[in-house]
């Protein structure tokens, strides 16, 4: 891969990438650095060539197992250090971002993201995590009611 | 049993997005357990990437592209030194299997008698030859030690 047509690529994948790594992990330096890592990975190993769609999903994979390398270090499993500024209460839903995400473990918040900001499809999210497609429904359907669980009992208070 | 997914989830993850619930979206998903949970993990994972904004803070292309080129070299580097690595533990095992013989046979030397042993190992043809072959490895096998750890195992750090 030319230089040249690693920018375009890089240009065209890694806003969304990093998203998902700063919002998976809560920092915005772990989630560069991974980002990072994720690039230098990809062109070490020079997978054959692919078409948009499966480099996304490879990159997402390359990410995702960068993600779990450092759980399993367990470098920071917690959701932490997003500004303060940035953080408030949704009026209507009276979400708490923070705690709500904070809450949720790792795979959940990996899944929930992959699924619902990238808008992944099961046999996509599959793809990009190894894991088995009926695996994935299962998961997602767990992390989903889990975090759909967190917001009840605010929202029953309000 | 439950249901875990429903096929009207996308739309109603879009509809986050899109902020257009239409009448009867918003009918089913007050009917639709696997969409109100959807909807409301949803809200989560979408508010906290709207609240992780990423647009200025992807590194620079050319910096990952430098990063991937030097740790390309680097893992070049590291295969072409990899039969010289291979070479050095053979002849480490291959000395340390000559002394073995060595001192094998010199045992079974002194066990039948001493000095004449002695004398027989080393004056005989066998003897010499195996003491200037081990002697040779010896040597060739410490100065491969010797290099590598003096550069590093061959392998410049980056």
């Amino acid at each position: 891969m030319s230089e040249q047509e690693f920018r375009s690529l890089y240009d065209a994948t890694a806003r969304p990438i990093l998203a998902y790594l700063v919002g998976v992990t809560g920092r915005k330096d772990v989630g560069e650095d991974l980002l990072q890592e994720t690039y230098c990975r990809f062109l070490v190993r020079q997978p054959p060539s692919m078409n948009v769609d499966e480099t996304r999903r490879y990159l997402f994979r390359i990410a995702t197992n960068l993600l779990r390398d450092r759980w399993r270090r367990r470098d920071d499993e917690s959701w932490q250090e997003i500004p303060e500024h940035g953080f408030s209460l949704d009026i209507d839903a009276q979400i708490d971002v923070r705690a709500a995400m904070g809450a949720l473990k790792p795979r959940e918040r990996e899944l929930l993201w992959l699924a619902y900001v990238e808008g992944m499809g099961h046999a996509e999210i599959a793809a990009a995590t190894g894991l088995r497609t009926i695996s994935v429904r299962m998961l997602l359907f767990r992390a989903r009611r889990r975090a759909a669980g967190l917001l009840l009992p605010k929202r029953e208070t309000v | 049993m439950n249901r875990i997914w429903c096929e009207r989830e996308t739309d109603v993850v879009r509809s986050l997005r899109t902020g257009l619930l239409s009448a009867e979206l918003r009918d089913h998903v007050l009917s639709c357990v696997v969409c109100a949970e959807a909807r409301s993990a949803a809200q989560v994972m979408l508010q906290t990437a709207s609240l992780l904004r990423t647009e200025d803070g992807v590194p620079a292309a050319g910096l990952v592209w430098s990063r991937a080129q030097a740790r390309k070299r680097e893992s070049d580097q590291k295969r072409a030194t990899r039969p010289l690595i291979v070479m050095r533990v053979l002849s480490a095992v291959y000395v340390v299997l000559c002394a073995g013989w060595a001192l094998h046979s010199f045992w079974g030397s002194v066990s039948m008698e001493l000095l004449s042993g002695l004398n027989a190992f080393w004056s005989g043809t066998v003897g010499l030859g195996a003491a200037i072959a081990l002697l040779a490895i010896a040597i060739g096998a410490w100065y491969l030690l010797y290099d590598g750890r003096r550069s590093g195992a061959g392998i410049p750090s980056t």
